[in-house]
């Protein structure tokens, strides 16, 4: 299924100004107005947006509480371990976007991981506009190893489209999802398909920034990377037992994956298809000790792509599943408590966190400002939120890989500091995504790699890359 | 000769025995050094013959695996040079072939290589059949020390 077309794009910053005019302005006058005729209704609505924050900020702890202690999988001793079922790797990739990141993948994927060969099938499904000579190279990794299967996927505008032709080829009892540029640590397999023996059906690995010290947004999505991984989806998993596949380094039971499939109408299949398996009775797991590196977005303007289709594609998601989610009978009550927080409440929480300015304005306009310091209630829960961001950083050293301990040290401490203004900007992203998803532009946009760079950089960090596991 | 900086070629010394690929492409080159290396192997590449000649000489090798991207000619003429010069003639070679007509095959087995394998090929099985062809030639007992 193709995506629909979409309507004519338009400038972000027309979004932006839209957003802040509906999300703020309005808001603001509303909140002018209503403190004009009934000023204690002005403070409820305090009241209601600092236990937002408070709320928000309590959860993040929670999640940060659970996941400092250490959960190490068993290690592996041998190499080839008699036990591990065929295992069929996709990885998707977008031409010309990524020829010079691919052919060191597959290599990697071929010759390093603790797998036997016979028993790995690695099909790379892409798809490309034009011929190009990259793929001669891929041909002949296809001549010469036999367990490697290029796939061009013609037609194919998207990752769902990719998998989805791939799946037919599929083999294996597990199927392993990669981008091109992840480097999957050699014993990523054998740790993932533990799980699934052990009865879960898809298992979601931590995906670490290989390219972190390219410069100053790496450096701050690596630690970003450090969080999300080590700490909301390990709290989450530990939890809830619930988790999400985040598009790649998943690994699939091949059956329930042939099953679910990928729906290229989303803009983020792989959350799509994580709820639809969870609303089909499958188990979901996140284990951080599964590790593949990637390379981060390395300019604003690829990051702000990115994530307004990761956004947005999670508003799309929310809109299909959050029913269903609550009608499910098989999902328990906490269960559906914790994907409302994932989902309705992802949404609701930056327009709601903005209120507190529309609030702050109309209580200037009005005469009327608010006495946080005073205020014990206001007082705590502004502890509670300004503390929480420095708190989960601290959490997320912790749980860090040594090695971006070592090099991002520094940054840690940056991202504490400046967790409130990243935070604002990802609510900003996802204000803009609405708007763009209530207008119907869904444009999709490939994540540019800046090819030359990132390769130079992604071998600079070879070593790194090496060590990455070793104190997962 | 490397087209990439990856985690094997750091690995230490191998054991299983030393290798040199001749004629194979660039990529699979690489592909194969580092099946090769996880295998054991310490693997070297000579891009022509000239290269390759060098490398035979050279104290050390216990096989040599061509590729077809040498054409057939100074293929020929490498196996037959290495299989008449005292010395190096007991070196194994193996020829990794995307030829399927037994007429190529049997000429390869003329010239004297010693085993024909037919691509596509496993790359963990090619290392035990390298790792068999160099028992049977007796390297591993010429060089106990796995050098």
């Amino acid at each position: 299924m193709a995506r629909s077309p979409s309507k004519q794009q338009l400038p972000a910053p027309l979004y932006l100004a839209a957003s802040y005019v509906f999300f703020l302005g309005l808001p603001t006058l509303i909140c002018v107005i209503i403190g004009l005729s009934h000023p204690g209704i002005l403070t409820v609505l305090h009241y209601m947006v600092a236990t937002a924050y408070a709320l928000t900020a309590i959860m993040m702890l929670m999640e940060a509480r659970v996941a400092i202690p250490r959960r190490r999988a068993k290690r592996a001793h041998t190499e080839a371990l008699p036990e591990m079922p065929l295992t069929t790797v996709i990885v998707s990739a977008y031409l010309p976007n990524e020829q010079d990141l691919i052919a060191e993948t597959i290599v990697r994927l071929t010759t390093q991981m603790h797998v036997p060969s016979y028993k790995l099938q690695i099909i790379l499904a892409y798809n490309t506009p034009d011929d190009l000579p990259v793929e001669e190279t891929l041909a002949s990794f296809g001549q010469l190893n036999a367990s490697f299967l290029p796939l061009r996927v013609v037609g194919s505008r998207s990752k769902a489209e990719n998998i989805l032709a791939a799946l037919p080829h599929a083999r294996g009892e597990m199927t392993v999802l990669l981008d091109a540029d992840h480097h999957p640590h050699p014993d990523a397999f054998e740790r993932a398909y533990r799980w699934l023996e052990s009865g879960y059906d898809v298992v979601q690995g931590r995906c670490v920034v290989r390219n972190q010290r390219q410069n100053l947004l790496t450096r701050l999505v690596s630690v970003e990377f450090e969080q999300i991984y080590g700490i909301s989806h390990t709290g989450r998993s530990l939890s809830v037992d619930t988790a999400i596949f985040g598009g790649t380094n998943g690994y699939w039971r091949t059956s329930v994956l042939k099953e679910i499939g990928m729906d290229s109408r989303m803009l983020t299949e792989d959350i799509d298809s994580s709820i639809r398996a969870l609303l089909g009775g499958y188990r979901l797991i996140h284990d951080r000790s599964v590790i593949s590196t990637e390379l981060a977005t390395a300019t604003m303007r690829s990051w702000w792509t990115q994530r307004l289709r990761w956004a947005q594609g999670w508003f799309q998601v929310t809109l299909r599943h959050q029913v269903s989610i609550w009608r499910c009978e098989h999902l328990n009550r906490r269960t559906k408590w914790y994907w409302t927080y994932m989902l309705t409440w992802r949404e609701l929480f930056p327009l709601l966190s903005l209120q507190i300015f529309a609030l702050l304005i109309a209580a200037l306009v009005i005469g009327q400002p608010v006495n946080w310091v005073r205020n014990w209630y206001l007082a705590g829960t502004t502890v509670i939120t300004l503390a929480s961001g420095p708190l989960v950083a601290m959490a997320t050293y912790r749980i860090a890989l040594w090695r971006t301990k070592k090099s991002l040290r520094a940054w840690f401490v940056i991202f504490a500091l400046t967790s409130l203004v990243y935070t604002t900007m990802k609510n900003m992203v996802a204000m803009v995504a609405m708007l763009r998803e209530f207008r119907g532009e869904s444009p999709w946009v490939v994540t540019a790699r800046q090819a030359a760079e990132s390769k130079a950089k992604a071998t600079a960090d070879i070593r790194y890359h090496e060590k990455v596991g070793a104190d997962a | 000769m490397n087209t990439f900086d990856d985690a094997a070629a750091r690995r230490p010394a191998s054991t299983a025995g030393s290798v040199l690929l001749c004629g194979t492409g660039q990529f699979e080159s690489e592909m194969l050094r580092r099946a090769l290396q996880r295998a054991g192997f310490r693997v070297s590449y000579a891009h022509d013959v000239d290269a390759a000649v060098l490398a035979v000489l050279a104290d050390g090798l216990d096989a040599v695996v061509l590729g077809e991207a040498m054409p057939p000619a100074p293929r020929a003429a490498l196996v037959r040079w290495i299989r008449g010069t005292a010395g190096v003639d007991a070196t194994p070679i193996v020829l990794l072939s995307d030829d399927p007509d037994p007429a190529a095959a049997i000429h390869a087995y003329d010239c004297g290589v010693d085993m024909v394998v037919s691509k596509p090929v496993d790359v963990d099985l090619l290392g035990r059949k390298l790792a068999a062809v160099i028992r049977r030639s007796g390297a591993p007992g010429r060089r106990a020390d796995g050098a």
